[in-house]
């Protein structure tokens, strides 16, 4: 449905040849489409219109799945030596899906329209699948040996003991 | 906090950075690059003996560092020279003028080189601790050149030309003391010789010097004991009494009958003349010149012996050999001359004592700047030589003086020739102070005479710059170039720069010359010379400060007695702050690890062992305290709970360790006595002992390795490395024999100096010194020779506490600010030692190690040389741990562990003295800079070798040469570029739209 907001004419729409891109006010495209449809029951339609909008939004959730397995076979054919190339992998390999998850929220917005519609379900199927992407990337980055894991990460700069005793050469 | 995979991503960034900035990482030099971080200094060493050559330009010399050589007459540049042996005495040399041989002997080698320096022959002599006597007996009409040689009591006549011996003569029996010859100047050849200490003389006429012959011997009584200053002039011999109040004259005329000593009073003979300790006494041709620091006389000598006072020269302070020119005889007598302190030559003729030449000369000038009281130009040796005028074809008189202060002069026709200061030949201790801030007014350097630059000589140096980088240039403009870029480079500037590069190096020499250089080119800043009896033997930092205002100040000590005393200097300036004379004798300097704070200042502390009578050696040895203030006690009583040092027994082969009284906080200065706590007897002599420097920082007390598992390094600082093994020197003739090597060992102990504990104790079989060997952190490495392979060995160890069960906890370290106890040596934990032997191509006489401000950089040992060179060998190569496969895992490549091979490689770019020959290394100084990744190293022996090393590369700095201009003109085009590419876009994009 065309918003008022977009109810405006440039000079632009004036050219002949362009279609007219803006309906106006109360227009409404399908409904003059198919009557039919307007006059039946607008429940079996809800419905219908209900579970493929769920539909798409698990599609939508698990869109990425592939991307992401490309990614991983992509960063393990990259091995685990510290080159430019697998840093860049790397990094990206845990920025997109924490940039990702951070932006679920967008991708799977409330609709006001429908209340029943299950979103959550499919945003963290999302965030899921992209978590799998981040640990896989943590795990990359611990195989390249970049991750604080070991107690022996911490202990490079244990200062030397100090000495009761001194002797002192007077050779 | 800095975990191992922040530093790993670290040193990636750094990587990046380095490899996107320095476009060209330069690993090795380049020959443009030779001399910007380097420089290098030629000497010969303290002149001794000198002699010149008849008819061609050069004066061959040998010196007290055992160094022969000659010199070019025109210049005093060096022709040639060569190290005889590794030890400081000077070699006896002699120049033959009609071969023009110069033979030397030194270390048990008989040498003849040519005027060039090249090795005409050399022959064994029978190796013996005596110095062989050498004289040279001179051509005459009828016969050659021949060499005469005193050894073991035996007299070799040698022929110069190739070094065979004609004929020899057992002359004396019992020799305590290396003997002297003295040598007939007359037709008539005879050799004489003696025992210092007996009453008779040995006389040998050479029957005929051509085939060898010796003939008639005779020995010389003497009423009374002789010494071994003798002489012989054409007919008598003279000896002078071994009290030194009588001069014993023989005539050897008299063939048949039995010849004796008639002694005569030097009072009686020359009244004027002062008592001395050493008179010398040389024969002329008609007499003897008697020589007593100062005086001189000249003494005529008749056929019977008797002797008659010619000449007496009072103010005499170095009389010169006689030599022969215009069939006269003639000899030099130098003299204090009244004006202005230069010296006076006169020329006499030997026979009546007539004046034939007199000239004065003005006393040398120094370049640098001269603090405290004037130089004293003591001669050490005066020799004459002859030319020939070019004007009327008469002959003239040149002389080469040395000085006692190091410096040669060539003195002829009333000016000083050329000079050489050879002082910085004999450094005996060097330290590096920071030159003063340029902010810091008042302390700054007043030799700095900071080059003024134009702006038209940088272009010039720019234009230049451009042109040798597009092969443009002819020889002149590239040796322009490298001139210019000394001038307008800043390493040359006497003030400290952020990084540290710039220091003061400070040199005490042998000669009693504290001098100072700047590290950037090694000249002379100022230069502070000590009287012969006020000599300083130690140079130490004093204090320090932190704040730019104050200069360091260094310690200057005299150890021995008379006149031992303890000195403090301004390092910047050189002037004297305090003197204070001591009423002790110091046998060995202790510094103490905890400098003392005082404000802004950081003073050293240091526990001065007193030197002991011999009737008292048994007695423990007693300390002193400097400085020994309320103030220092206090602070040695409180940082040093329990003090303990260690020192070598009576006997060499003796390890002693002593525990100090508790220092009373008292005011009074008294003095501490040390208590005996353990002792370490060795079966063998002590080869070599190694121990860890106190103040070695050391960034981490773990190794983590590949699989990530931890282990802890032995870091006890009370760790003393000692191998001991049959002496160096000490023949073997199971050796010679090649029977049963393996009987001679090569033992290494690692003790620890508080309990005097063996930690840890291994043996090599068929092994023997010399042994040299460096402690770093917890890793030894130490070499010796291996008998089977005459080869030298490399043994690497590494340290690690092998405490069982020791466990770490995260966050105790992290949290716990006590997790870290402190350790006690009385408490030992168990070592584990892990170690690997190599072979080394290299033959090592000394070894050190690189030091940085932090110790983060990797380490490299730098190994002295046989070759005087000094190589810098990276720690890698001698890991332990090298695996003994080919193929490495992913992990020990990251590890950087390299396989192993039984030899360690030697590559020449690793040579951290590049390709120059740093004769006879005595010392390595190594100082940190502020920089992490870069050490300043100087090298000191006969020559001065400086440079900058960087043993992990320069990770933590652009090159000097960095060309910052293309980097402004990259982002200024870049900015520029933006912004006109914008404007081009707007345009674009207004045009299209008014389509």
């Amino acid at each position: 449905m065309a918003d008022l907001k977009t109810w405006r004419l440039d000079f632009e729409t004036l050219i002949p040849d362009r279609k007219l891109q803006v309906d106006p006010p109360g227009y409404d495209f399908s409904v003059a489409k198919d009557p039919v449809g307007m006059l039946t029951s607008s429940k079996p339609r809800d419905r219908n219109t209900l579970s493929r909008k769920q539909q798409a939004l698990f599609a939508q959730a698990t869109g990425p799945l592939k991307q992401v397995g490309m990614m991983c076979f992509m960063a393990w054919m990259f091995g685990n030596s510290i080159q430019i190339f697998s840093i860049f992998m790397t990094f990206n390999l845990i920025s997109a899906p924490i940039s990702a998850i951070m932006s679920s929220g967008e991708v799977f917005k409330r609709d006001e329209e429908w209340k029943q519609l299950d979103v959550l379900t499919p945003r963290l199927l999302y965030c899921l699948v992209h978590g799998g992407q981040l640990i896989f990337g943590l795990y990359k980055l611990s195989t390249m040996r970049l991750l604080p894991s070991a107690s022996s990460d911490f202990i490079s700069t244990m200062p030397v003991p100090p000495l009761m005793e001194h002797a002192y050469p007077a050779l | 906090m800095l975990t191992s995979s922040l530093k790993r991503t670290m040193k990636l960034i750094l990587c990046m950075l380095a490899a996107l900035a320095a476009v060209e990482g330069a690993t090795a030099m380049f020959e443009d690059q030779a001399g910007t971080y380097d420089w290098y200094r030629q000497h010969i060493g303290l002149v001794s003996s000198a002699s010149f050559h008849p008819s061609k330009p050069r004066v061959c010399v040998a010196t007290a560092q055992s160094v022969v050589g000659c010199l070019n007459l025109r210049d005093g540049s060096l022709a040639w020279r060569k190290a005889l042996g590794s030890t400081s005495d000077s070699p006896a040399a002699i120049l033959l003028p009609k071969s023009s041989n110069f033979v030397t002997v030194a270390e048990g080698y008989l040498r003849a080189f040519d005027l060039e320096g090249n090795l005409l022959w050399q022959r064994k002599v029978l190796s013996s601790t005596a110095v062989p006597s050498l004289a040279g007996l001179a051509a005459s009409d009828d016969s050659q050149e021949r060499i005469l040689l005193l050894q073991n009591g035996e007299l070799q006549l040698l022929d110069p030309s190739d070094g065979t011996v004609l004929g020899t003569e057992q002359v004396l029996s019992a020799l305590a003391k290396p003997a002297k010859i003295a040598v007939g100047s007359g037709s008539r050849n005879f050799v004489v010789t003696l025992n210092s200490g007996s009453r008779e003389a040995v006389l040998v006429e050479l029957q005929d010097a051509k085939k060898g012959h010796f003939g008639r011997k005779v020995a010389i009584e003497s009423p009374l004991i002789l010494s071994d200053v003798l002489s012989a002039s054409a007919d008598t011999v003279a000896v002078l009494s071994h009290d030194g109040k009588a001069l014993c004259v023989a005539s050897v005329r008299g063939t048949e009958s039995a010849v004796r000593f008639t002694c005569t009073q030097l009072s009686e003979l020359v009244p004027e003349l002062p008592a001395s300790e050493s008179f010398r006494v040389d024969g002329t041709s008609g007499g003897y010149v008697l020589f007593g620091h100062p005086g001189a006389a000249l003494l005529a000598a008749d056929e019977e012996g008797g002797l008659k006072l010619v000449k007496y020269f009072p103010d005499a302070i170095s009389v010169s050999l006689e030599i022969r020119a215009d069939n006269d005889a003639f000899f030099g007598v130098l003299e204090e001359s009244a004006a202005g302190g230069g010296v006076k030559l006169s020329v006499i003729r030997s026979n009546n004592g007539d004046v034939v030449q007199v000239e004065s000369f003005p006393s040398p000038t120094a370049s640098e700047r001269l603090v405290g009281p004037a130089p004293v130009f003591t001669p050490s040796g005066l020799v004459l030589g002859t030319f020939v005028r070019k004007k009327d074809k008469s002959v003239g008189f040149r002389a080469l003086v040395s000085f006692r202060n190091g410096l040669t002069v060539l003195l002829q026709q009333g000016v000083i020739v050329w000079s050489r200061d050879e002082s910085l030949a004999s450094i005996t201790d060097t330290l590096f102070v920071d030159l003063p801030a340029k902010q810091a007014n008042g302390t700054a350097l007043e030799a700095a005479e900071g080059l003024k630059v134009d702006f038209n000589t940088r272009l010039r140096y720019q234009v230049l710059g451009a042109k040798v980088q597009l092969k443009l240039n002819s020889q002149a403009e590239a040796e322009e170039f490298l001139l210019l870029r000394g001038a307008l480079s800043d390493k040359n500037t006497p003030f400290r720069d952020v990084n540290g590069f710039r220091k003061l190096l400070l040199a005490l020499t042998s000669t009693g010359r504290l001098a100072a250089l700047h590290n950037g080119d090694g000249r002379l800043l100022w230069s502070r010379s000590f009287p012969q009896d006020a000599m300083p033997t130690k140079l130490l930092p004093w204090r320090g400060y932190h704040d730019i205002q104050h200069s360091p100040e260094i310690l200057l000590l005299r150890e021995t007695q008379p006149g031992a005393y303890a000195a403090v200097l301004n390092a910047h300036t050189g002037e004297q702050l305090w003197h204070l004379p001591l009423i002790f004798g110091i046998a060995k300097v202790v510094p103490l690890h905890a400098p003392m704070h005082e404000g802004s200042a950081v003073q050293s502390v240091y526990l001065l062992v007193e030197k002991v009578e011999i009737a008292a050696a048994e007695a423990a040895p007693v300390l002193r305290l400097l400085p020994d203030s309320v103030s220092s006690r206090k602070h040695v009583a409180v940082s040093e709970r329990s003090l303990h040092f260690f020192m070598q027994g009576h006997d060499p082969r003796t390890l002693a360790g002593y525990r100090l009284a508790t220092i009373e906080d008292s005011s009074v200065a008294v003095a501490v006595p040390a208590i005996l706590s353990w002792q370490v007897n060795f079966a063998d002599s002590v080869l070599a002992v190694a121990y860890r420097n106190p103040t070695e920082p050391i960034q981490s007390s773990v190794k983590v390795l590949s699989d990530r598992s931890i282990k802890y390094k032995y870091l006890n600082p009370n760790l003393l490395f000692v191998a001991t093994g049959i002496a160096n020197g000490v023949p073997s003739d199971s050796v010679a024999a090649g029977v049963d090597s393996l009987s001679e060992e090569v033992t290494v102990h690692l003790l620890d100096t508080v309990t005097g504990r063996i930690l840890h104790r291994q043996s090599h079989l068929g092994a023997r010194g010399p042994v040299t060997a460096v402690l770093t952190e917890n890793a030894v490495l130490y070499y010796f020779r291996d008998i089977d392979t005459g080869r030298f060995v490399a043994t690497s160890m590494e340290l690690y506490d092998a405490t069982p069960g020791r466990q770490f906890n995260v966050l105790d370290y992290l949290f716990n600010p006590n997790s870290t106890r402190p350790v006690s040596s009385l408490k030992p934990t168990p070592v584990e030692v892990q170690t690997q032997s190599f072979f080394s191509r290299l033959v090592p006489r000394a070894a050190t190690v690189t030091r940085t401000e932090q110790g983060i950089t990797a380490k490299q040992l730098l190994i002295v040389t046989n070759t005087d060179q000094v190589y810098a060998l990276d720690r890698r190569w001698v890991d332990p741990r090298r695996p003994k496969k080919q193929k490495l895992t992913q992990d020990e490549l990251e590890e950087g562990l390299v396989p192993f091979q039984d030899t360690l490689p030697i590559s020449p770019l690793s040579f951290a003295t590049l390709d120059r020959q740093v004769l006879g290394i005595r010392g390595v100084n190594v100082e940190p800079t502020r920089l992490e990744s870069t050490c300043l190293m100087f090298v000191h022996g006969v020559d001065l070798f400086y440079t900058r090393l960087a043993p992990a590369k320069g990770f933590d700095s652009l090159e000097d040469d960095f060309n910052y201009a293309l980097l402004l003109a990259a982002l200024v085009g870049l900015t520029g570029g933006a912004v006109i590419l914008q404007y081009m876009a707007k345009q674009t994009s207004l045009n299209q739209k008014w389509k």
